[in-house]
């Protein structure tokens, strides 16, 4: 009865463990402290060089310490 | 809200010092030493919360640190640390730390942390040259070129992600080439640039230097500016808090208050 269960519900249960993957790589690249950290710099140098606003800049950077914000909590 | 001591790094320092209102939070609190041993922890009062990692908070903790810098060696202490009280900074951290600490301050007495960041300053001028070194982008591109447009749409994304492994190639090897050339004139190194997001940002680089390396190392970054030329825009800071080098972590509590700004 589970073995058949198992290969009836297997193409759904592979989907959603796809799903879960690709939900873990993403937060994974969202949440890394050091990607975040690089990004911070990047975006500062993108203002310095006139490519992006003040105001494109301090969203972006409130944006980034949010995600900054849980990257620690999860630690 | 109950008051205590927001820290910011340690210092060999034996008095009680002040070194003014530059106190976390935006109420003008003394940044003041709490000494034990030769040694001490650079504190202000703080009402004890956890802090919202923001450009207000993020800039007094690192602008305390810069400017003890200017007087000392530091530890920086992570950001949002909090104590208690003077007693259990003593106690807690100075005391049980002290060898940990002292041998830390020897170590990076003298020596200057500085930051390089390299980046194209026309990422399409890049762009261009990849085609015109790329045999097959350019079979892809006239692939696309002789078809109509709405059937392009698969062959586009194929050019994009022939495009950005080549570009992800080249970055590589002149970040590979600014390392290189850097990294023997320092004592550590820290290579951040695999994280690096922006399609322009070429490395993030970060070296620790012993004065006696100085001007080896400035020498062989002016080598590396003129050899690239305009193409590339550096971005060099010097005497940078050593954060990517040593940053000390003290568990003293958990603190379920957090700052609302």
């Amino acid at each position: 009865m589970f073995l058949l269960d198992d290969l009836l519900l297997a193409p759904v249960k592979g989907i959603m463990w796809l799903a879960e993957q690709v939900q873990k790589e993403a937060n994974g690249q969202l949440f890394d402290a050091a990607a975040i950290k690089a990004r911070l710099a990047e975006i500062q140098e993108l203002y310095d060089s006139g490519m992006i606003s003040e105001t494109e800049f301090l969203k972006a950077e409130e944006n980034l310490m949010a995600r900054l914000n849980v990257a620690q909590e999860r630690e | 809200m109950e008051e205590g001591r927001y820290l910011y790094c340690i210092i060999e320092e034996a008095e009680a010092k002040t070194f003014g209102p530059l106190g976390i939070g935006g109420r003008g609190d003394e940044l003041v030493c709490v000494p034990s041993g030769g040694l001490a922890c650079v504190v202000s009062s703080s009402p004890i919360i956890k802090y919202r990692i923001m450009r207000e908070h993020t800039m007094a903790h690192y602008r305390a640190i810069e400017m003890l810098m200017g007087k000392y060696a530091v530890l920086p202490i992570r950001f949002s640390t909090i104590a208690e009280n003077d007693q259990e900074i003593v106690e807690q951290v100075l005391k049980p730390r002290h060898a940990e600490f002292q041998r830390l301050l020897h170590w990076i007495a003298g020596k200057e942390s500085v930051e390089v960041r390299a980046s194209w300053s026309n990422v399409d001028a890049v762009y261009q040259e990849l085609l015109r070194e790329s045999h097959s982008l350019q079979a892809l591109k006239a692939n696309v070129s002789a078809k109509p447009a709405a059937a392009t749409y698969y062959d586009r994304i194929e050019i994009g992600k022939a495009v950005q492994a080549l570009l992800r190639e080249k970055r590589g090897r002149t970040a590979a080439k600014i390392l290189d050339a850097l990294k023997p004139h320092a004592c550590e190194f820290r290579d951040n640039s695999q994280k690096l997001y922006a399609d322009q940002s070429i490395c993030y680089l970060a070296f620790l230097i012993e004065p006696s390396k100085t001007t080896g190392f400035d020498q062989t970054l002016g080598q590396l500016r003129a050899a690239h030329g305009a193409p590339i825009r550096w971005n060099v800071k010097r005497q940078v808090a050593p954060f990517d080098f040593v940053t000390i972590v003290i568990n003293l509590r958990e603190v379920s208050h957090v700052s609302a700004g």
